[in-house]
């Protein structure tokens, strides 16, 4: 099974931000979208999960794809706590387990304090663990280690391999180390307006 | 430090204390100079009368059936509010088909509201009619702004997360609903405690405040009209507390 976008585009008053995207992921892939600030990868990330939509094209297997996102913005309730952050995504899972996967990355007493009093990084983290715990089967992350300093940037990277299992992973970064660690496929990102057609870069490792 | 901060407060606490008590004085001061009770009672005789109205049963009936009267208005008022202003966030023809209704409760004067209650339903419960038509469209329309303020992003999240209706109401929702809820209040609950009242004067349904204050005009109890506004504001304020302390636990977000 496999991912596909054909020829999508996207323009915002009159200006396409990228055009002819065609990009091909495969089921249980680890990729990395690398692009500039501005360049529009926010933007696609909305219109894969279907919170916008797009002006050109087409996607092909999104339909059914039930997404884990990290959004840039943390997205968590700020009046609870990261435990109950997370019940509120996935009621199933049990508050111990949520605080035994949380204490991988991020300190005991946090778990007592609203997400509000939370550090940027701190928010991040959470976040992540969110989305990794999530029922979602198409890891959707939007830069996820921005913010974080080098010891819990590692640890968090870490969990991510750890945690990703048969899922899909899409990511975007401005770090090729990132990718490196996580051993994923960097894809470029079409400079608009540009007629370029994109695949994964097959020579990164 | 905590020492200092205790010292402060007290001394501001003595202050308040002292700037009360002058006001107390003058207002004594006045009255004595005055000397005429059906004018003025002075803060004494004002006591007094509390205390020989709080002895009696017709007083407590009184206070009995105007708070629960109004109180069930304000109730009633809240809770269709917020389910209109729910459904009109929601369903925003809902709102549109309302908007007229709400736009004339808004501006229509209390007392045209009193005297057209009073021919359609009556005395008995004209403290209630006024004070849910004065709290309903507060409500209502703080209902939908809050709504309104609720974060996007959140709702994104919850949407691509597939969040249960539930938890989104609580928690996405109801975050955003509460500060909104909150200012309505106390807005609303001094006005429907006042308006209630107003409508009772013009009303004089029996065993009312209302009824006792209109009672006091006629009769130039003065005394008895001043304990009995003491009454109201001790009420209002109460009533005022209470509601918010309840609206507020409903609002907090466990941690």
């Amino acid at each position: 099974m496999e991912f596909r976008t054909e020829d999508l585009g996207k323009c915002y008053g009159g200006k396409y931000i990228f055009r002819h995207l065609n990009l091909c992921l495969q089921e249980g892939g680890t990729y990395c979208l690398m692009a500039p600030s501005g360049m529009g990868k926010t933007t696609l990330f909305r219109i894969l999960m279907g919170l916008e939509q797009a002006d050109e094209g087409r996607l092909i297997g999104f339909e059914k794809v039930r997404f884990a996102p990290v959004f840039q913005e943390d997205r968590l309730c700020m009046g609870m706590g990261a435990i109950k952050n997370i019940r509120l995504i996935r009621p199933e899972l049990s508050e111990e387990t949520i605080r035994r996967e949380l204490l991988q990355l991020l300190p005991e007493d946090s778990l007592s304090q609203p997400v509000s009093e939370f550090s940027g990084g701190m928010r991040r983290r959470a976040a992540l663990m969110r989305a990794l715990l999530s029922a979602g089967d198409f890891l959707l992350f939007d830069e996820p280690f921005e913010g974080l300093d080098e010891k819990t940037r590692e640890k968090a990277m870490d969990l991510v391999i750890g945690k990703k299992g048969g899922r899909t992973l899409l990511f975007a970064s401005h770090y090729p180390e990132e990718a490196r660690i996580l051993g994923a496929e960097v894809i470029g990102f079409p400079s608009a307006p540009s007629d370029k057609t994109l695949q994964p870069d097959r020579s990164s490792p | 430090m905590g020492r200092k901060k205790a010292d402060g407060l007290k001394g501001r606490r003595i202050k308040k204390a002292a700037i009360l008590l002058f006001w107390l004085c003058l207002w004594q001061g006045i009255s004595l100079w005055v000397d005429r009770p059906i004018f003025l009672v002075g803060p004494c005789e004002t006591l007094a009368a509390i205390f020989r109205l709080a002895g009696t049963g017709p007083f407590w009936h009184a206070v009995f059936s105007s708070l629960t009267r109004i109180g069930f208005g304000f109730a009633l008022a809240f809770c269709i509010g917020l389910i209109c202003g729910s459904a009109a966030y929601f369903r925003p023809f809902f709102g549109e088909l309302l908007s007229p209704v709400v736009t004339l409760m808004k501006t229509i004067p209390v007392a045209s509201f009193v005297i057209l209650a009073l021919i359609w339903a009556g005395a008995d419960n004209l403290s209630l009619i006024i004070s849910f038509l004065v709290v309903f469209p507060i409500i209502y329309l703080n209902t939908v702004a809050g709504l309104k303020s609720t974060d996007r992003q959140l709702l994104e999240m919850s949407q691509v997360y597939r969040m249960k209706s539930l938890a989104r109401a609580l928690h996405i929702y109801r975050p955003a609903l509460a500060p909104y809820l909150v200012s309505a209040c106390q807005v609303a609950l001094g006005m429907s405690w006042k308006s209630g009242i107003a409508a009772e004067v013009i009303g004089t349904p029996q065993y009312s405040i209302g009824e006792n204050l209109y009672m006091a005009k006629v009769f130039f109890t003065t005394d008895e009209l001043f304990a009995w506004t003491a009454v109201i504001i001790a009420l209002s304020f109460l009533f005022e507390k209470a509601v918010l302390i309840l609206i507020k636990e409903a609002a907090r977000e466990k941690i």
